[in-house]
């Protein structure tokens, strides 16, 4: 077999998920590419004449993976299904990608892009083709508190080449909401950024439902050209209904289920109850739309002129310094008394200007509490960002590499924003305690920037199955703390890492999956001035991770690494006959793989005592010999008074000696 | 400071009188003994006139020199005490025995003796700590270069310590 062969063979060898879905990097397939993903072709291995593809993520983002088991049920449904996901060794990039693995047994798309235009679909092809096959599918994720959130045109399949049917496309290779158009979410969920959507509901769907049946029915004239804040002022402005129909002739029938879809009251809105009975039959008369309080006379703004707080309340939001001129000038209290009569947001002006002057808010805060009375349940907004306040949270992850934004989420979390908006909103949310807390857990994590803490504990903390975005393995995918260690092993095996193995967001990762992970190692992790304590703090870190994954797997080459890393700690011992058995020892258990074993040698309570009493011992013996030393060289025992004293000394005891031997004698001559 | 110097002068004057009260009590008490050992006195004084120099010109607190003359210059008197007791301690014994001058020379010698020992140890003993403290450098010296050795340079407290791990 030739070397081509071998490599080939190994690299689809590597490929192939949880033993069975072979994925092929090589067979890219365009047509079934997703917004965020890639296609490629899959097989299963058990049975290679079914087709299959697989999608495969990108690594700065979370694909649904939460909702894939219980996607993976609805397999009788009019809905692209996943079969199975998980990661997998990349060979283009010597990485692992998450994959995402779909049965192919499904026809063409519907539409290229919502972008371009189509041929009209007739009203009776619209009810025969879309409506009637995808309301189970509705009634089924709706059931499961499933929102798809990815109903668009273009995300539209044929059942088959016959064309007699659609099926909805996959939902889960990206965030919800993240690659949705404009034209396909609600006028609250279009005015929030991409990435700030939030969750969404079932009643998202149904709206992004309605918006496609209107997309297919007019073939996409009606919105054709616009830019999306054009398509939001005019939803504002005109409703969704009237700004995605347009012109187009609608008959009666279908008018009733597309104008309850596209309801901009979310209460008033049709659930999917009322789809069922329209679909059974039931006919009533097509929902009026219910357009915001027109003012008796207009405000100018941004060279503009605005008639209601909501199409106003947008168009602060895009246009910020120039909002908060207007909210100082208090133009907009008096216009909103008098223009609007409406006293009680008046009053609501006047109550936050007076607490900002009282808090000494900044003009920002002003502005965007502002917006929080002027347009109540619209998404907060502050500087750059607007975002559902569900929505922040996940916009924080998916922006978390945007500079400009993370800076202006930061200001937005300190300044407490959220929990404003929260307090502010006229029904209470399910989720407004939980999102509270989360809140202010982001804030308490900020106030802490060492590592293990700040803002990327803030990232992973608000985020549960967020990937490790550390550059060290951003490309291994790690979402799960069983991923770590392998992701650091391959990192090190491909070659020694120029930079430290554990880095914040390594750290913060740890620290937010693995509660073992004490303060004690997270304060040894911030002493980047001490080398050694560091150090230390990285290979308690990663023993953690190594118990608390529960993977028996050892990391030898990890281990290695580690122990040439350790030179500090080793150093750090001050007997030098410690240290070189210490680095022997060290040597030998770093081949076994077993972090544990590397920091039983190098964090012996016992070995530090001795070696620290040793050292304050030795320490005073040397100054005790210094100053005998010094004692001697300063003359101590040669300086001509000492010399003078002992002589002195000497010849009076020798006198003594002398004189008693001489007394002695001369008695015992007398005496003899 | 002036109340305590008020109170130390008293206690100087003090002890000055009770050294000088001493004095006096031990002359009254040899006065008969002088008194009887006249003759051994008078010989006595004569031969032990070296040590009473000695400890004239002796400038030091603990009189080494005057001990050192006067224990040899003592030794060199007894045999004309001796010779004095053996004639029967008269003064005319005492006469001769301070005009002969062999007992002078005994009794001058030994105390010459003394002055020669007293001149003689300083430069013995200096050339003796020569040796000894050259030794002892090295001694120490070799002790801290292995205590360096096994402890490194931290050890001489002149280079900052790594902090422990």
């Amino acid at each position: 077999m030739s070397e081509q062969a071998h490599r080939e063979q190994a690299s689809a060898a590597s490929c192939v998920l949880d033993g069975r879905y072979q994925i092929h990097p090589d067979k890219p397939l365009p047509p079934l590419d997703a917004p965020m993903a890639s296609a490629v072709v899959a097989t299963d291995l058990r049975d290679t004449g079914r087709e299959m593809f697989a999608l495969v993520c990108r690594s700065d983002l979370l694909p649904r993976i939460d909702i894939i088991p219980e996607l993976s049920r609805l397999t009788r449904r009019p809905m692209i299904t996943p079969v199975d996901a998980g990661t997998v060794d990349w060979p283009e990039t010597g990485g692992r990608r998450l994959v995402i693995v779909f049965d192919r047994d499904f026809g063409e798309r519907v539409c290229e892009s919502s972008d371009k235009t189509i041929t009209p679909v007739r009203e009776d092809q619209l009810m025969r083709m879309v409506i009637k096959p995808l309301a189970p599918a509705l009634r089924e994720m709706s059931e499961r508190y499933i929102a798809h959130r990815a109903i668009r045109a273009d995300n539209l399949f044929y059942t088959d080449a016959s064309r007699q049917a659609v099926i909805f496309g996959e939902c889960v290779s990206a965030p919800p909401g993240l690659s949705q158009p404009v034209m396909y979410e609600p006028i609250d969920s279009a005015m929030a950024r991409a990435s700030g959507r939030g969750m969404g509901t079932t009643a998202d769907d149904l709206y992004s439902f309605g918006a496609m049946l209107a997309f297919l029915l007019t073939g996409g004239e009606t919105v054709a050209g616009m830019s999306d804040e054009e398509i939001v002022e005019a939803k504002i402005v005109r409703g969704s209904y009237s700004a995605l129909i347009g012109q187009a002739r609608v008959s009666l029938s279908i008018m009733e289920p597309l104008r309850g879809l596209l309801c901009d009251d979310v209460k008033e809105r049709w659930t999917v109850t009322d789809v069922e009975l329209w679909l059974g039959g039931r006919k009533l008369s097509p929902k009026q739309p219910m357009l915001p309080r027109r003012a008796a006379r207009a405000i100018a703004f941004s060279g503009k002129e605005y008639w209601t707080k909501l199409s106003l309340s947008y168009a602060m939001g895009l246009r910020w310094s120039e909002a908060s001129q207007l909210v100082a000038s208090g133009v907009l209290e008096r216009w909103v008394r008098r223009a609007l009569s409406d006293d009680d947001t008046g009053e609501a002006l006047e109550g936050v200007t007076e607490t900002a002057a009282v808090l000494s808010d900044g003009e920002d805060r002003l502005t965007s509490k502002t917006l929080m009375v002027i347009g109540p349940d619209l998404p907060l907004r502050y500087k750059g960002v607007s975002a559902r306040i569900d929505g922040l949270i996940d916009a924080f992850a998916i922006d978390f590499h945007d500079q400009d934004f993370r800076q202006t989420f930061l200001e937005m979390v300190k300044a407490k924003l959220p929990q404003i908006y929260l307090q502010s909103l006229s029904s209470a949310r399910p989720d407004q305690v939980a999102l509270m807390k989360t809140f202010d857990m982001i804030n308490f994590f900020l106030d802490r920037p060492a590592m293990g803490n700040g803002l990327e504990r803030a990232l992973y903390e608000s985020n549960p199955a967020w990937p490790c975005q550390s550059p060290l393995i951003q490309d291994q995918y790690v979402y799960e703390m069983d991923d770590l260690l392998p992701a650091l092993e391959r990192v090190v095996a491909r070659g020694d890492p120029t930079q430290e193995i554990v880095d914040p967001h390594i750290a913060a990762f740890c620290a937010a999956r693995l509660r073992s992970i004490s303060e004690r190692i997270l304060r040894e992790l911030g002493k980047h001035d001490d080398l050694a304590t560091f150090r230390l703090g990285v290979l308690h870190l990663l023993a953690e991770v190594q118990r608390g994954s529960g993977t028996k797997r050892k990391c030898p080459a990890l281990c290695q690494w580690l122990a040439r890393s350790v030179q500090p700690i080793v150093d750090s011992y001050h007997n030098r006959a410690y240290r070189v058995r210490l680095a022997e020892e060290i040597g030998h258990a770093s081949t076994k793989g077993d972090i544990h074993q590397l920091i039983f040698l190098l964090d012996s309570f016992e070995a530090r005592n001795q070696d620290t009493e040793g050292f304050a011992r030795a320490k005073k013996e040397h100054a005790g010999h210094a100053r005998v030393i010094a004692w001697l060289q300063g003359g101590g025992l040669t300086s001509p008074e000492n010399v003078q004293f002992r002589s002195q000394q000497a010849a009076t005891l020798i006198s003594a000696t002398v004189s008693a031997i001489a007394i002695v004698t001369l008695t015992l001559i007398y005496v003899i | 400071m002036a109340r305590q110097i008020e109170q130390a002068e008293p206690t100087k004057s003090k002890e000055g009188g009770k050294g000088s009260g001493k004095l006096i009590v031990t002359g009254v008490l040899m006065l008969p003994v002088i008194a009887v050992l006249m003759p051994s006195c008078i010989v006595l004084a004569i031969n032990m006139a070296p040590a009473i120099v000695a400890y004239a010109v002796d400038r030091t607190r603990e009189k080494y020199l005057a001990v050192t003359v006067g224990l040899l210059n003592f030794c060199g008197t007894l045999p004309a005490e001796v010779a004095l007791w053996q004639r029967g301690q008269t003064y005319d014994a005492a006469m001769d025995i301070a005009s002969d001058a062999f007992f002078w020379l005994v009794a001058y010698g030994a105390a010459a003796l003394g002055w020669a020992i007293y001149l003689m140890i300083p430069p013995i003993l200096g050339h003796y700590y020569e040796i000894t403290s050259h030794a002892r450098l090295q001694s120490h010296q070799r002790k801290q270069q292995a205590l360096i050795e096994a402890w490194g340079e931290e050890v001489t407290g002149e280079i900052t310590e790594k902090p422990s791990g």
